[in-house]
Parts: C-alpha cells; structure tokens; sequence
C-alpha cells in the first residue's frame, strides 16, 4: 500500500519547478478540537489535485487556510517558494489563488453574461456593451467547452451542472494559477457531473492547477493526477492516481494511524 | 354546425392546445418578445385602461385631462424611477415625502427672504442628496436596514419643514413673475414641465438602470448579495448612491413642484412614499430585489394616476379612488407573479431545470402597514 504513496516533490509530469503552493506542519485548533496536526500539502503547476477524507477531516479548512479565509495557528505557507501571509481571501487572490465556495456565487435574476462578468462588465463612455459582453461571455464559455442554450438566459433557468460551469468558467476568467473548488458535484445527478468534470479537465489546459475537494471517489479517481488523503487533520496518503484504485483510497480514508491502539480512542470519546 | 365531418372537432382542439402551450413558451422563453419587452404586460393594461375609461367618457381622452394624469403622475412618478434602483437592492426609502416636502420649504424659505429664486432652486436640488447620504451614511454605519434608518429620517426631515416654515404656508413676498415660476411652473410646447422632467429622467435613469454598471451591480446585490461582495461590487458604496439619487429626483420634483404651485407647505407630500413604492411595484419592480423596471414605474405612475383622476371622471369619490389604488397594486403584482410562474414552467417544459433561487431575505418589516392606507405594498403580495 505504502509503496504507491509518492514522496513529497517526487517527479510528477512537467514537475521540474517547485510546487506554486506549500503547506509545511499547517495547525489549527479550534478550542480543544484540533481541526489540523500539522499538516503538509503541495500544489504543482498544470495538475489537478484531490484532496478527499471523511467528513471533518479537514479538507475544507486546510484549503479555508490557503486563501486566508481562516488563518492556521502554526505552520508555514510557501507560494512559489517565498512565505506568505494571507490576511483575507483578497490576498491570496492577487497571488493567483482563487477558491470557490460550496454556495454558488450566482445572481439568479441575471442573465448568463452578466454573471459572467459581474462587477467588471466591459464599459465604453460609462454604458455596458451589452452585445460585446454577450460575445465574449459565450467565446470564453466556448473555450472551456461550456455549451449553453443562450447568453441571455437568467441563471435562475440553468440546471445544476450548468451552473456549476459558469460558476467555474467565472473563476477561470481570473485566470488563477490555482483554483480551488469545494464540491463542485456535491448537488449534481451523474450526468450533469460529467459536465464538471470535463470542465475541470479542461481547466487544466490554461494552465491553472486545480484542487479538486470531494466526498465521490470516482470522480476524485476520474479527473485528479494525484489524491491527498487526509485523516483527522493529517495527510495520511499521497497518492498518483495512475497507481492507486479506489480500495486503496477508502482504506486510507478511513485509516487510523493510531490503529495499533484503537481502544485509546474509543475510551477518548 | 353538426353537419363538419367528424373528425373536425377533435383537430381544432388539439391544434388550440397545442398553440396556447407554444405561445405560452414562445412568450415565456428567455429572449422571446415578452423577455425582451419586460414592460409589455403592463403597457397592455395600461392601454387597456385608459380605453375602457375613453369607451365610456371620451371626454377623458381630451388634452386637458391627459395633461392632468401626467401632472399627477409626474410627481411621484419621478421618485418612484429612484426607488426602482432601491427596490432592486432590497432597500425602500421612506422618507421620499418629506425630502420632497422640505426642499419646498428651503426653496419657499430662501426666495421669501429674497435670495434670486434660480440660486434659492439651486440650494434646494442639493437638498435632497444631502439627506440621501445622511440616509445612507446611518444606515451602514450602524448596519441596520434603510426603511428603518428611513422610517426616522421621515418624521426628522419633515419636523425641519414645519420648524423651518414656522408651522406657517410660505407664499409671501414671493416674485411669481422670475423666470424661475414662469419657467418651471410653466409648459414647453404646451406640455407641462413637470410632465417633461419625468419623461427626461425617465428615459436617463432607463439608460442608467439597463445599461450601467451601476444599473447591473444594484440587480446583482439585490439578486445575491454574496455574490455581489464576492465579485468586488462595494455594497455600502451602491446603496449611498442609490439614496443619494433618490434624494436628488425627490429635490428636483420638489423645485419644480414649488414653482407650479408659488405656495410652500410644509406638509407637501406626506403619505408620498406610498405612492412612490406602489408605482415602482406595480412597474414590476420586485420587492425581494434582483429585477425592476424604471420604464415599468412610469407606467405604473400613470397607472395610479389614471386611476384617481378616472374614479373622478366616472363619479367616484375620493375615499373609493383609494380603495381602487390598493386593488390596482395587488392585481398588478399577482399578475406579474403569475406571469413569472409561467415562465418557469415554460422553462421546465424545454427541459432546463429551474432552481430554487435560494432566497432567504425576507424585507423587514414590509408586511406590517406603515400608515393605515390601503396601499400597503408589502403584504405578502410577492411569491
């Protein structure tokens, strides 16, 4: 089993630069609990990473962490090799990080386009180019694959998968160098997630690494170049996806690395 | 009628189904015709109206009255083209009537003390943004909702009035004859101006509203105001400028509406914002936020105006005129509610799933009456 966990920084495809993110002993506790022991974690450029676990693991705050949405107790946070301190998530967006939440940031009301481009619609003396923003917003939609019936249909009309796309391709317009998304097929049927995913595929041809959070292991195994397993605030596996299968992933997820002494933790609770 | 051959009835039929479903759809999809012309419902009601009432008193339809309507019209209609960027941000300023009503008496004031009636219009225009973003300022820095903030600002601004007027009607030593009275109290082409200010700032605040950012990022706050934050659209920000130009539409009404009358009553315009909030709702303009109409409020002033000034024509009195104002308000809304469900409906039937929109907001305090009238917009008249 352990023989498939790669080391950290061993040759990955195109790995010859250093990791873009770096997470070294990362803590956080709230109160008692702690949420993070210490943690490493690594995002290279152009993979996609999954990072699963149980419920609680972690995941969620690890990743909370590298945009400065929460700030960790210990521990150090490298961007292309320099510390970082990410005071707010508007921090590590100006270095290229950029992470989307669980609740889509959609305006139902609006139409497509003007999702697309909320806040920074393109102006010319002060008026919205209407048709510009409709052309463009459908050009960039195109380029990721992203097939919708019109521009000019409020999302309130858009299924699931479709929003969840424009949700993404919105991030992807930013142009991060890392995009991290949290569940993106949570709410999804099988077929509307096969749309994410092969957005997310795509995502990785304009060269943003992804960090790809789920609870469903077929498609963590299905899209992700790598999968970090973390457990109770640790990194328990490291694994290449070409070299693991989906026994080898749940039996870390629900590993203990205290498994010698499992009455110690069943007297604990 | 019996003697058609027999399968005749049965085609018909299903051909009339099947054309009711696919006009239902073809004027409910997204970019269809009443997509487009958002307004178009209402304009029909509207036109419909004013036939009815044309049919039985043609006399209605002269000059004189029409003018009349617009007049009316014209001054809470102006405002309600404010409180439709307000509304669409989940935001309602209820102190519309008594910045209205105070401009008049800072105006009536300055010209009865003798300062250049032009000047004295000038001070009162600035009125109005000054206690728009006293409106605003409170309401962020405390971080409560404005139609609290404005709930007192109404009763505040309109104790300055009275206390600026000295409880009295100002109408002395005023020079009606300055080009101000004559001008702004007066007609270009035989129109009123007033009737032309609300066309002119209707169609600028129709460009401002469907064309701007600031138009979409009101939309979008109103719509999700997470993904507003999220997306960098500074919320404190819009909604000062939304009641800072709402102030300004209730000073220009104000300076023009003192001119027409050469008379300053401090009381000018109480009530006011009823009228203001119904013609923006009945425009179309939701209260949960996300989509309005400013062409839709000018319409809908026209609406209540019609209304009022028709009751009279036919015989109606005044106490009736405003039992048909609140009937209007909850028809119009119920048939833009129907109209909206449709069009989800006809979304389903093309096989797009729609969502819920995840809505939580609730506008505080808007289902309890705020004066006993019934032109309470509120009362659980959205779906």
């Amino acid at each position: 089993m352990a023989d498939s966990n790669v080391g950290s920084g061993a040759g990955l495809k195109g790995g010859v630069t250093g990791p873009i993110i770096e997470l070294r002993g990362v803590t956080k506790s709230y109160g008692a609990v702690a949420a993070l022991k210490g943690i490493d974690f690594e995002v290279r450029a152009g993979e996609v990473v999954g990072l699963v676990g149980d419920n609680g693991a972690g995941k969620s705050t690890l990743m909370k962490v590298v945009v400065g949405a929460i700030q960790p107790d210990d521990g150090e946070i490298l961007v292309d090799g320099s510390h970082v301190h990410f005071a707010t998530t508007r921090d590590s967006r100006k270095r290229g990080i950029e992470m989307l939440f669980q609740d889509l940031a959609l305006c139902d009301d609006l139409d497509v386009a003007v999702n697309f481009y909320l806040g920074r619609a393109p102006t010319q003396f002060g008026l919205v180019r209407i048709r510009r923003m409709h052309a463009l917003a459908r050009e960039k939609l195109e380029e990721l694959g992203i097939r919708l019936p019109s521009t000019r249909s409020p999302v309130r009309f858009l299924s699931g998968g479709q929003r969840q796309s424009l949700a993404i391709a919105r991030a992807v317009s930013f142009k991060p160098r890392v995009l991290i998304l949290d569940e993106p097929t949570a709410a999804l049927g099988v077929q509307q997630s096969k749309v994410v995913l092969e957005l997310v595929r795509n995502v990785r041809t304009t060269n943003t690494s992804v960090v790809f959070i789920s609870h469903r292991l077929r498609d963590v195994l299905d899209v992700c170049d790598r999968i970090v397993v973390i457990y109770e605030g640790k990194q328990v596996a490291n694994l290449l996806s070409a070299d693991t299968s989906l026994e080898e992933v749940v039996t870390y997820i629900v590993s203990d690395p205290d498994a010698t002494r499992p009455s110690a933790r069943v007297s604990s609770e | 009628m019996s003697g058609v051959v027999a399968p005749a009835p049965t085609e018909p039929t299903g051909r009339s189904d099947r054309t009711s479903k696919s006009i239902s759809t073809a004027w409910s999809r997204p970019g269809s015709l009443f997509d487009r012309f958002y307004d178009l419902p209402l304009i029909l009601v509207f036109a419909a109206m004013v036939g009815t009432v044309g049919v039985f008193h043609p006399e209605f339809l002269n000059r004189y009255s029409l003018t009349n309507i617009g007049t009316e019209a014209a001054y809470f209609g102006t405002m309600a083209l404010g409180m439709v960027f307000l509304l669409s941000m989940r935001e309602i300023d209820l102190s519309v009537g008594s910045i209205f009503g105070l401009t008049i008496i800072v105006v009536a004031s300055l010209v009865e003390r003798g300062v250049d009636p032009w000047l004295a219009a000038l001070v009162g225009v600035m009125v109005g943004p000054v206690l728009g973003t006293v409106n605003g300022l409170i309401t962020n820095a405390l971080r409560i909702q404005t139609i609290v903030v404005t709930l007192g600002t109404l009763s505040v601004y309109r104790s300055l009035a009275l206390i600026l007027a000295n409880d009295r009607i100002l109408e002395n030593n005023l020079p009606t004859q300055d080009s101000y009275f004559q001008v702004l109290g007066g007609t270009i082409l035989s129109v009123p101006v007033s009737i032309w200010m609300f066309l002119v700032l209707a169609a600028i605040l129709h460009v401002v509203y469907r064309y701007t950012r600031f138009g979409f990022n009101v939309r979008a706050i109103g719509s999700n105001p997470e993904a507003a934050r999220l997306a960098g659209i500074s919320i404190d920000g819009t909604r000062l400028s939304a009641l800072i130009l709402q102030g300004l539409l209730c000073s220009i009404v104000g300076v023009v509406t003192f001119a027409y009358l050469e008379a300053g009553d401090p009381i000018t315009g109480t009530g006011f914002e009823l009228s203001v909030i119904a013609a923006a709702i009945i425009g179309g303009t939701a209260l949960s936020g996300g989509q309005g109409s400013v062409f839709g409020a000018l319409i809908g002033a026209l609406i209540i105006a019609t209304i009022t000034t028709g009751l009279i024509q036919f015989g109606v009195t005044q106490d009736w005129g405003l039992f048909a104002t609140g009937t209007a308000i909850v028809a119009a809304v119920a048939l833009d509610a129907f109209l909206k469900r449709r069009r989800i409906q006809a979304a389903e039937k093309l096989g797009v799933t729609a969502t819920s929109s995840g809505r939580h907001y609730q506008l505080p305090g808007a289902g309890a009456p705020l004066t006993p009238t019934q032109e309470d917009p509120g009362a659980g008249s959205r779906p």
